[in-house]
C-alpha cells in the first residue's frame, strides 16, 4: 500500500502523533471556494506549517496526465520560501497566480529540474494555476496561516488518521454488503472478518466490509467455505496477499496494521462481483478529522468510475459479449431440432426438414430492350444536377472564399 | 464498346465541369492570387522550440517589424495555447500591413486557423508554418487549434487584433517608451 | 436454390463477418449519439469533454474501420462466390478474418482503456485517445497500432480467397469474361493492396517500435504523408462496394436492368487508376510540401469526379429502367412508380441521393484553395457522414435486408420497422449533415468536445450557430435511432428460425448493354496495375524522396502519450 510521504513521515511519527493531536489546535480545512473541484488529484490540505522550505512537483501525475501540482493545496508559515520543481512531464507548465497575485514564473517550460520560488511573508490564501493546462484542472494553492506546531519544530502533527467517514472513492459502489458504515473496532485488539459472507448475489462478501481498528491491531479473516476459491489482496500495491485462491473452511489469513491509512482489498476471483473490504488503520480523532484527508484516496487504487461511466462501459461490455450470448443462443436453437442424418452439418442443412425458397421473380410489365429504352428522365435528372452544383461552385468560389481575407503567399 | 449517346455527352459534361473546376482554382492561385501553404517555412527542431534555445525569434514568439508595413507574427503552439494568441496575450497586427504569421509546435501536431478568413494552416513539429495575410478591417478575429492534440484540445484558442495603423504605431511607442523608463529607473537604483 | 444451400460454407463466412460488423455498428452508433449531445452541449453527463476524445476515437475506429472492412468482407465473399458460382477457398477466409478480429479487439480493449482509467498494461498506459487518424507524436497503447496493423493484414489474407477463386473458375473457364460483380471485388482488392502499403509501412516500420520505445524519434509529417497515402483510397475502398450494390442489384430491386456492363468496368478500373495518387489533397494546409505537388494532386482528385459522375448516369438510368418496364411515363413522374415501400430499394436510393450532396461537398474539399474555407472544420464531418456515413453505410443496412434472409435462410422480420428505417437514417443526417456544412462555414472546427472559446464566438454564416447545434443533435440522435431499428431486425432476423418463402429474390437479369460489348483490355489486370503504381510514383516519388532525404527520422519528435 503506497502510503503518501507527509503520510508516511506522520505514521513513523508514531503513536506519539496520534496521542498529540488530541490536544492540537484541529486544523481546519480552508474554504477555496470550488477551486479544487475540477482538480482529481486533491484530497485536502497538506500541512507543511514549521517547515523553512516547501516543495511542490510542477507536472505530477493528475487530471488524466501530468497536469498536476502535487501536493496541490499546502499550508505553510509566514516566510517559509516554496519551491515548485518540474518533472519534465506533460509538456510545458508555468505557475501564475490566479488574477492579480505575486506568483508568475514567466511563459511554460518543460525541462525537468526547473525551480521557481517564492517566500510567502504575509498571510492569506494564494491560488495559482499553470495557464496552459489550467481547464485541464492544473490548479493549487498556498495557504499562508501562522500556528500549528511549527513554532515548537516537533513537526509532522499533520497526521491525525483517516475521517470519520473516510472517502472510499466509490471503492465500495458495486458491493451489496456495504451499507455505508465503517465498523468501529478501535477498542479491540484483535478483529476478525469472514471470507465468503453472503452478499453480492451469493457467498461473495466479506464481513464486515470496512472496519476500523487502531494501529498495532491483528485482524483476521476466517473462512466460511462457502461460495468457491477466495483470497484477500491489496488492491493496487498494498500488504495484503493470502495467495492463491482457497475454498477450505475453517482457513485463516491475519495482517497486523503498524500504520496509518485506508487499506482496500478484494478476492481477486470475485472482485468484479463486488468481494471488496477496506480496512481503516486510525482515527478518527479531532471534528471534522484530519485536514491531509490521510489517504482516502490511495495511489494505485485502480479502476474508478462515476454512475454515467459505469452505465456507459457496461453497455459496452455488453455489447462485446453479444456475439458470445447471440452464438450460445444459436447453439440452444440447433440443439432444439430434431436429430437428423447426413454425412456433416452442411449438408444437414442442405436436405433438412426445413426447406427453404426464394420469393417468385415478379416479371416487367412491359419488356424494354437496349435500343428501345432512352433514359430521358435520367438526362433531366443529370443535367438538373450539372447546373445545380456549376451555380454552387461559383457562389462557394467567388462568394464565400475570395471574400475572405486570403493567404497572400 | 456500346454507349448511349445520352451518356456521350453527359461524359462530355462531366469533363466541361471538371475543367472548369482547375481553372477556377488555377486562376485563384494566379489572377487572384491565393498562396498555398508550402515549404517556404523551413524547418526546426521541435524540442528546441520546447526549451526555448532554437536561436531563433520563436523564442520569444511575438511581432517583429520587418519593413514598412512588413510584420512577422512568430507563434508557438503548445499543448494547450498559442504564445502569443491565448488568454489575454492577443496577436495584435496593424490593419492594411503584409502580416507573415510563421508558426510551428513545440509538442504535438496542432492547427492554426483564424476564424472567417482563409488563414488556415497545420502546425507540425519540425516543420514551420508561412502562411501572409492582409486584414483590411480592423476588427478582433477568433484563433483556434482545429487538430486534436490531447485532452483538452477543446481549449486551445485565441484571438488576433487588427488594430488601425495610427493607433498601433502609438501603442508600440508606449510599450518601447515604458520599456525605456523601467531601463532608466534601473539604472537610476543602481 | 438459396445461396444459403448453394454455398453453405460460404454463407458462414459471410455470416460471420455481418455479425462482427454489426456489434461494431451499434457500439459506434452508441458512441456517436454520445459525441451529438456532448459536444452540442444538450447533455454532458456520460463523460467529461476529455474523455469525448476516448469516444471519437471508438466511433472512427469502430465505424469507419471495423464496420466497413467487416462489412466489405462479408460482401465480396457473397459476391464472388455468387457470380463465380462456386465455394470460395474457406481456409484462407476464415484466417483472414480471425486476423481481422483480433485486430479488432486488440485495437478496441486499447481504446476502452481510456474509458477505465488506463491501467498500466505491459509498462504503458492503456489508452489511444488518438484518433482514427492517429497522428504522431500523440502515441497511443502499443496494442493499438498492432491491432489495426492486424486488421489491414486480415484484409489482405481475405483478399486472397477471391483471387484463389478466380484462378480457380479461370482454369475451368478459360475463355470467358470476368463476371461483373467479381470484376469489381478484384478491381477493389488491387486498389486496396496498393494503398495499404502506405498505412502498413507507417503503423509497422515507425509506429509500432516508436511506440514500444525501440526507436526515439518519427517524423510526424511522414507519417502523416503515409497515412493519406492510404488515408484517401480507404475512402473509395468504403465507396466501391456501395457502387457494386448500386450497379449489379439496385436496378433488378427497382425492376430494371443494368443500363451498360462496360462503362461499369471503365468505372471501376478508373478508380483503380486514380484512387491513390490523390492523398496529398488531404494536405493542403501541410507545411513542408512543396505547392506542386498539391496541385497534380488536385487533377488527379478532380479526375476522380469522372467515374463518379459517370455511375450516377449509369445507375440512375438503370432504376429508370426498371421504372419504364413498370409502365411509368413522363419525364420526372416515372419517379412515383419505384418500390419505395422496399426498405432494400429506398435505402440504396436515399444513400445515393445523399451521395450526391456529398459529392458537392467532395468539391469544395477537393479544390486545392477553396479548401481554406473548410478544412478541419466540421464542414469535413459532414461530408464525409454524407459518404461513408450515408452512401456507404444506409446502403450497406439496406443490402442486408435483401443478403441476410439469403444468407441465413430465415425471413426478414420485423418488416415495418425495417421500411421505416431507411427513411429514419435520411431525416437524421439531413438534419445533421446540412447543420454540419453550415457550421463549418462559420469556422467552427471538427473533433473537440467543446467548439466555444474564452477569446471570442462564433457567428453563423447561413443561419445561427444554436439551430446547427439543435439540428446536429437532433439528427444524431435520429441517426442513433436509425441504427438501433436496423440492429432489432438483423438480430431478430438472424434469431429467427429458417424455413418458408423468402421475401426476397436473388436472380439478377442480364445488363441491357452486356461484357461482351466491352474491350477485353479492361480485364487485363496486370496492365492496370502498372498504370495505377506509375501514376503513385509520379505523384509520390518526390515528395517522399525529400522528405526521408534528410533522414528516416527527422526532423523527429518524441513520443507524447494522450
Amino acid at each position: 500500500m503506497a502510503l503518501s510521504r507527509r503520510q508516511f513521515v506522520g505514521a513513523a511519527a508514531g503513536t506519539a502523533a496520534l496521542a498529540a493531536t488530541g490536544t492540537a489546535t484541529a486544523q481546519e480545512e480552508p474554504d477555496y471556494g470550488g477551486w479544487f473541484d475540477d482538480v482529481s488529484n486533491y484530497d485536502g490540505t497538506a500541512d507543511k506549517r514549521g517547515q523553512d522550505t516547501v516543495t511542490i512537483t510542477v507536472g505530477a501525475q493528475g487530471n488524466n496526465g501530468a497536469f498536476a501540482f502535487d501536493p496541490p493545496a499546502v499550508m505553510v508559515s509566514p516566510g517559509t520560501e516554496v519551491v515548485w520543481e518540474w518533472s519534465g512531464e506533460g509538456g510545458g507548465h508555468n505557475v501564475v497566480s490566479d488574477g492579480d497575485g505575486p506568483l508568475d514564473s514567466g511563459s511554460p517550460v518543460s525541462e525537468a529540474g526547473t525551480t521557481y520560488s517564492h517566500t510567502f511573508e504575509s498571510e492569506g490564501m494564494f491560488k495559482y494555476v499553470c495557464v496552459p493546462h489550467k481547464s485541464l484542472g492544473m490548479k493549487g494553492a498556498v495557504v499562508v496561516r501562522p500556528g500549528g506546531s511549527g513554532d515548537g519544530g516537533s513537526g509532522g502533527q499533520q497526521q491525525q488518521g483517516p475521517p470519520e467517514n473516510p472517502d472510499y472513492g466509490g471503492w465500495f459502489d458495486d458491493v451489496s454488503n456495504y451499507d455505508g458504515t465503517t465498523v468501529d473496532r478501535t477498542d479491540a485488539d484483535s478483529v476478525e472478518i469472514s471470507v465468503g459472507a453472503q452478499g453480492n448475489n451469493g457467498a461473495f462478501a466479506f464481513d464486515p466490509p470496512a472496519v476500523r481498528v487502531t494501529p498495532g491491531t491483528e485482524v483476521t479473516w476466517t473462512w466460511t467455505g462457502e461460495g468457491g476459491g477466495h483470497n484477500v489482496v491489496s488492491d493496487g500495491d498494498g500488504p495484503l496477499d493470502s495467495g492463491g485462491a482457497v475454498s477450505e473452511a475453517g482457513t485463516t489469513y491475519s495482517h497486523t496494521f503498524e500504520e496509518m491509512g485506508v487499506y482496500k482489498y478484494a478476492c481477486v476471483p470475485h472482485k468484479s462481483l463486488g468481494m471488496k473490504g477496506a480496512v481503516v488503520v486510525g482515527g478518527p480523532l479531532g471534528g471534522s478529522g484530519g485536514g491531509s484527508g490521510g489517504g482516502s484516496e490511495q495511489e494505485g487504487s485502480g479502476i474508478e468510475l462515476s454512475g454515467p461511466q459505469w452505465l456507459l462501459s457496461g453497455s459496452i461490455l455488453l455489447a462485446f459479449f453479444s456475439p458470445l450470448l447471440f452464438a450460445v443462443a444459436m447453439r440452444r436453437r440447433q440443439n432444439g431440432r430434431p436429430p437428423q442424418t447426413g454425412e456433416g452439418g452442411e449438408l444437414q442443412r442442405a436436405t433438412g426438414p426445413e426447406p427453404v425458397e426464394e420469393a417468385a421473380e415478379t416479371e416487367p410489365a412491359v419488356e424494354l430492350g437496349h435500343d428501345e429504352y432512352d433514359p430521358k428522365g435520367t438526362a433531366a435528372l443529370v443535367a438538373f444536377y450539372f447546373v445545380l452544383i456549376g451555380l454552387l461552385w461559383v457562389f462557394m468560389y467567388f462568394v464565400e472564399f475570395l471574400g475572405r481575407v486570403s493567404i497572400i503567399g | 464498346m456500346q454507349v448511349h449517346r445520352f451518356e456521350k455527352v453527359w461524359l462530355g459534361a462531366a469533363i466541361l465541369l471538371i475543367v472548369g473546376f482547375i481553372a477556377t482554382i488555377a486562376y485563384g492561385s494566379v489572377g487572384v492570387g491565393v498562396g498555398m501553404v508550402d515549404d517556404s517555412g523551413g524547418q526546426i527542431s521541435a524540442q528546441e522550440v520546447q526549451n526555448g534555445n532554437t536561436g531563433t525569434h520563436f523564442d520569444d514568439p511575438g511581432v517583429v517589424k520587418t519593413g514598412d508595413d512588413k510584420y512577422t507574427v512568430y507563434v508557438v503552439a503548445r499543448q494547450f495555447q498559442f504564445v502569443p494568441g491565448s488568454g489575454d496575450n492577443p496577436v495584435q497586427v496593424p490593419a492594411g500591413a503584409n502580416v507573415t504569421f510563421r508558426v510551428t509546435s513545440a509538442d504535438v501536431v496542432h492547427g492554426f486557423s483564424v476564424v472567417e478568413t482563409n488563414i488556415n494552416t497545420m502546425v507540425i513539429p519540425g516543420q514551420v508554418s508561412e502562411v501572409s495575410a492582409r486584414f483590411n478591417e480592423p476588427g478582433t478575429y477568433g484563433l483556434i487549434c482545429h487538430e486534436y492534440c490531447g485532452a483538452a484540445h477543446h481549449t486551445m484558442g485565441g484571438s488576433v487584433e487588427v488594430v488601425p495603423p495610427e493607433e498601433y504605431d502609438m501603442q508600440q511607442e508606449n510599450i518601447d517608451q515604458s520599456a525605456d523608463d523601467a531601463q532608466a529607473q534601473e539604472e537610476a537604483d543602481q | 436454390m438459396v445461396f444459403v444451400d448453394s454455398y453453405p460454407k460460404t454463407s458462414k463466412i459471410v455470416r460471420s463477418e455481418f455479425i462482427v460488423a454489426f456489434v461494431a455498428l451499434g457500439i459506434g452508433a452508441l458512441f456517436g449519439v454520445i459525441q451529438a449531445l456532448h459536444r452540442t452541449g444538450v447533455f454532458r453527463g456520460f463523460i467529461s469533454s476529455a474523455d469525448y476524445y476516448t469516444i471519437l476515437t471508438g466511433h472512427g475506429v469502430l465505424l469507419a474501420l471495423v464496420f466497413t472492412t467487416f462489412f466489405i468482407s462479408g460482401l465480396f465473399t457473397w459476391a464472388v462466390a455468387n457470380s463465380l458460382e462456386r465455394e470460395l477457398p474457406h481456409r484462407i477466409a476464415w484466417s483472414g478474418f480471425w486476423i481481422m478480429l483480433t485486430g479488432t479487439v486488440l485495437a478496441a480493449v486499447s481504446i476502452i482503456g481510456g474509458l477505465v482509467g488506463a491501467p498500466s498494461i505491459l509498462g504503458h498506459d492503456l489508452k489511444a485517445d488518438v484518433l482514427f487518424t492517429f497522428y504522431a507524436p500523440l502515441k497511443a497503447h502499443p496494442a493499438f497500432y498492432i491491432g489495426a496493423a492486424l486488421i489491414i493484414v486480415g484484409s489482405w489474407i481475405a483478399g486472397l480467397a477471391y483471387f484463389k477463386a478466380l484462378w480457380e473458375w479461370r482454369s475451368e473457364n478459360p475463355d470467358e469474361r470476368i463476371p461483373l460483380q467479381t470484376f469489381m471485388v478484384l478491381t477493389t482488392m488491387l486498389m486496396w493492396y496498393v494503398s495499404t502499403i502506405g498505412v502498413a509501412v507507417e503503423v509497422v516500420a515507425f509506429l509500432i517500435p516508436w511506440s514500444l520505445g525501440l526507436i526515439q524519434n518519427v517524423d510526424p509529417l511522414l507519417t502523416r504523408t503515409l497515412f493519406w497515402y492510404f488515408g484517401h483510397p480507404v475512402v473509395y475502398f468504403w465507396l466501391m462496394p456501395a457502387y457494386l450494390v448500386w450497379y449489379t442489384i439496385l436496378p433488378k430491386l427497382a425492376g430494371g436492368r443494368l443500363f451498360s456492363d462496360p462503362l461499369a468496368r471503365v468505372v471501376f478500373v478508373a478508380f483503380l487508376l486514380l484512387s491513390t495518387p490523390v492523398g496529398f489533397h488531404h494536405q493542403y494546409t501541410d507545411p513542408g510540401i512543396p505547392s506542386g505537388y498539391k496541385f497534380i494532386a488536385m487533377t488527379n482528385t478532380m479526375f476522380l469526379l469522372l467515374p463518379s459522375l459517370l455511375t450516377a448516369f449509369t445507375v440512375v438510368a438503370s432504376v429508370e429502367h426498371g421504372a419504364r418496364q413498370r409502365g411509368a411515363k413522363g419525364y420526372l413522374s416515372w419517379l412515383r412508380n419505384l418500390p419505395w415501400g422496399k426498405p432494400a430499394f429506398a435505402g440504396c436510393m436515399l444513400a445515393g441521393l445523399m451521395f450526391a450532396a456529398g459529392g458537392f461537398s467532395g468539391m469544395i474539399n477537393a479544390g486545392m484553395n477553396i479548401n481554406y474555407l473548410i478544412h478541419n472544420t466540421i464542414w469535413v464531418p459532414g461530408h464525409f457522414h454524407l459518404t461513408v456515413g450515408t452512401a456507404f453505410a444506409l446502403t450497406a443496412m439496406a443490402i442486408s435486408y435483401w443478403l441476410v434472409p439469403q444468407i441465413t435462410g430465415k425471413k426478414l422480420r420485423q418488416r415495418s420497422i425495417a421500411t421505416l428505417q431507411p427513411y429514419v437514417w435520411f431525416v437524421g443526417m439531413a438534419l445533421m449533415s446540412n447543420a454540419m456544412h453550415r457550421a463549418g462555414l462559420a469556422g467552427i472546427p471538427r473533433r473537440t468536445a467543446e467548439p466555444t472559446y474564452d477569446e471570442f464566438a462564433f457567428e453563423g454564416v447561413a443561419g445561427t450557430v444554436g439551430e446547427m447545434r439543435i439540428q446536429i443533435a437532433i439528427g444524431g440522435f435520429l441517426l442513433f435511432v436509425g441504427a438501433a431499428m436496423f440492429l432489432i431486425v438483423m438480430t431478430d432476423t438472424l434469431l429467427a428460425r429458417r424455413g418458408g418463402t423468402l421475401s426476397v429474390n436473388s436472380n439478377i437479369p442480364e445488363p441491357l448493354s452486356g461484357a461482351d460489348h466491352s474491350p477485353r483490355i479492361l480485364d487485363n489486370y496486370k496492365l492496370w496495375t502498372a498504370i495505377a503504381l506509375l501514376l503513385i510514383v509520379i505523384a509520390y516519388g518526390p515528395p517522399l524522396a525529400s522528405m526521408v532525404a534528410d533522414g528516416l527520422f527527422a526532423p523527429g519528435s518524441p513520443p507524447i502519450p494522450v
